[in-house]
């Protein structure tokens, strides 16, 4: 547990250089980067590139060895002032045995990412004692421009956060499922932020990088899975006391999750995500909440995990408040 | 403690703790298929039920297994099929009547996660083998005779190809050789993972770690593998052994090795006595092997040897 309130690394300031890295899967296209490339530019931002991050092996960007040489290198580097993963993918989680969280701990820089990275997220914050950001990867800040003014507002800002709002609605005509705040169980509470991928969190249960949610604001949310699929992960949680534990919950839209929309095994009976929560989540006595654009879809929010937050579930009414900035001046 | 060897006569508990049966032709099947093993089927309750993906609520699945569990008359219970949804009964099961009235469980996929909590909390022998409406081959069929009704000693030899008369290919690979025993744990590696973490979690040390999947991504698998790795499990394991990865493929994922290198990998770095090609798991030819008791992995000879009976012949 992290019993110290957390570092926060300083503000990401135009002019300051970031260091790009690829600690899960590469980009498929390698194209792709140009266009972040430029809008880092039009931000005043310089950048630096690992090495590796064009590299193969397997769905990694290069074998576990370069993918932490590249990470080791950017954290190491003095005119990094944030390090941003370029995409999530697969693979994070198997870097956590030889990362040095000392080096990270002594050097505290920005860390933002999603999916497969929450490996990261979670592992730094409580082994580096780090506040880390929960929000797109590099490949994804300017996919939208929520995504992208709350990065900037997150990051690049050292105003409170405070009360966070939805995306504007496009149309008034057939509005996007699920609505961002629909309510599973009322209640409200205060507490540091933690979470991140569904099947992340997962995949960290059982190690010494699990996630510790006691008295933390949970977020989750998970993409292209099978409700059958959250209902296994949440059911994991619950066994390991993890969701108990928590204040709240702030279940994200989980992009890809309705029947035979995911990559997975398709079953001949199904039930909604919706119905899987409402079942799981509804009579643990604290509040919780399905839709906030938190994850891979295309306007998201940049969380900071380890900073204090509130959450009010009424029946008529949702807020969702950031107390204070995750960045320093 | 091993449960008591079935013998002709016996009365059998089917259950279907997450997913529902296919059909109701899958349940007639199944029982037939117990009635074949000179065992009587007696279906649960709830075995039809549906509720979103699942053979009725929980409690009502858990009634059913619960009530098997208490009964003196049922000797074995029996998983019908796998699918998803048994996780949520784990915390609410009568381990304390099991520990009482010791009984044999049979099943895989996700029902591996029943079998390897009620190997930790019980300390009993259970039994990993085909879901009953997997049983459609001889091999399937004979292999939970083998296990759970004869004397006969257990040894699994890899899978190979006939090419013609005396021309046998083995499908094994072994990232590592080795001859090391140890005690026979595990199953499915989704269900394995899913109760990682939780209070179900097996004991990894001095163990043969025993892996299969279906129909599951590939990255997916590897991320489950890595977990055990994260966890420690393949260091403390004496070895790790593999079934059929049936259905399993990229889907999706424009770049991804197969299990064997990717599995293979980490098992050749931390020099882990492993063998692929046991033919376990397979979706309709699954032998049935009990967990929880000593075996000897042979990975020149390409097989696993068990060196104890899973049932108690005298009880």
């Amino acid at each position: 547990m992290s019993q110290a309130r957390p570092i926060k690394p300083s503000v990401l300031k135009p002019g300051q250089t970031v260091g790009i890295i690829a600690p899960a899967s590469p980009l498929f296209e390698e194209g792709q980067l140009q266009f972040v490339l430029h809008w880092l530019e039009s931000l005043g931002l310089k950048y630096k590139l690992g090495q590796h991050i064009f590299a193969h092996h397997s769905d990694y960007a290069g074998t576990d060895a370069e993918r932490i040489e590249d990470l080791h290198t950017a954290w190491r580097d003095p005119e990094v002032a944030a390090v941003l993963p370029i995409r999530g993918g697969n693979g994070a989680a198997r870097l956590l045995p030889a990362i040095d969280f000392d080096l990270i701990a002594q050097h505290p820089k920005v860390f933002v990412g999603c999916s497969d990275i929450t490996a990261l997220l979670i592992a730094i914050y409580q082994k580096s004692n780090l506040v880390t950001f929960h929000g797109p990867t590099a490949r994804t800040i300017f996919e939208s421009a929520y995504t992208f003014h709350n990065f900037r507002h997150a990051v690049m800002s050292t105003m409170p956060l405070g009360q966070i709002r939805d995306p504007l609605k496009q149309t008034v005509w057939l509005p996007k499922y699920p609505p961002p705040r629909l309510v599973i169980a009322t209640g409200a509470c205060r507490g540091p932020l933690t979470g991140g991928s569904l099947t992340l969190i997962r995949q960290l249960m059982g190690t010494p990088y699990e996630i510790e949610t006691a008295g933390h604001l949970l977020f989750l949310e998970d993409v292209g899975e099978e409700p059958y699929s959250i209902d296994s992960m949440l059911c994991q949680l619950l066994l390991a006391g993890k969701l108990q534990k928590a204040v709240g919950i702030i279940f994200g839209e989980s992009i890809g999750c309705t029947p035979g929309h995911s990559r997975r095994h398709v079953l001949p009976l199904n039930a909604s995500v919706e119905r899987v929560l409402r079942e799981r989540l509804n009579d643990l006595g604290i509040p919780v909440v399905y839709g906030l654009r938190l994850g891979h879809g295309d306007e998201k929010l940049t969380l900071p995990i380890g900073i204090n937050a509130s959450l009010n579930v009424g029946d008529e009414y949702v807020t969702f408040e950031i107390e204070d900035s995750g960045v320093i001046a | 403690m091993k449960p008591p060897r079935l013998k002709p006569g016996d009365r059998i508990g089917l259950v279907a703790l997450g997913s529902r049966p296919e059909s109701p032709g899958a349940v007639r099947r199944s029982a037939r298929v117990v009635e074949e093993l000179g065992l009587v089927p007696v279906p649960g309750k709830h075995i039809l039920d549906v509720h979103g993906h699942l053979a009725g609520k929980d409690c009502d699945r858990l009634a059913d297994l619960n009530a098997f569990c208490a009964d003196d008359s049922i000797a074995g219970v029996f998983c019908l099929c796998g699918g998803f949804g048994a996780l949520s009964l784990l915390s609410k099961i009568d381990y304390e009547c099991i520990r009482r009235r010791p009984k044999v469980f049979l099943g895989s996929d996700e029902n591996s996660a029943l079998l390897l909590s009620i190997n930790k909390v019980c300390g009993l022998t259970t039994f990993l083998g085909p879901n009953l409406d997997r049983v459609r081959k001889a091999d399937s069929f004979n292999g939970i005779k083998n296990a759970l009704l004869s004397s006969a000693h257990l040894e699994l030899l890899c899978d190979f190809d006939s090419l013609g008369t005396g021309i046998e290919i083995s499908r094994s690979y072994s990232p590592h050789s080795g001859t090391v025993s140890g005690i026979v744990m595990g199953g499915n590696l989704s269900a394995l993972i899913s109760i990682m973490g939780t209070p179900f979690q097996p004991d990894f040390q001095n163990v043969i770690l025993y892996l299969d999947d279906y129909s599951e991504r590939l990255d997916i698998l590897d991320r489950w593998f890595n977990t055990l790795y994260l966890a420690g499990a393949l260091a403390l394991a004496n070895g790790v052994v593999f079934g059929a990865f049936d259905a399993c493929g990229a889907r999706g994922s424009p770049n991804v090795l197969s299990i064997e290198d990717l599995f293979g990998e980490r098992l050749f770095q931390l020099k882990k006595p492993s063998l692929f090609g046991l033919p376990l798991g397979h979706t309709f030819t699954s032998a049935t092997i009990p967990l929880g008791v000593a075996a000897e992995l042979n990975t020149d000879r390409t097989r696993l040897t068990f060196l104890d009976y899973g049932t108690d012949p005298h009880r």
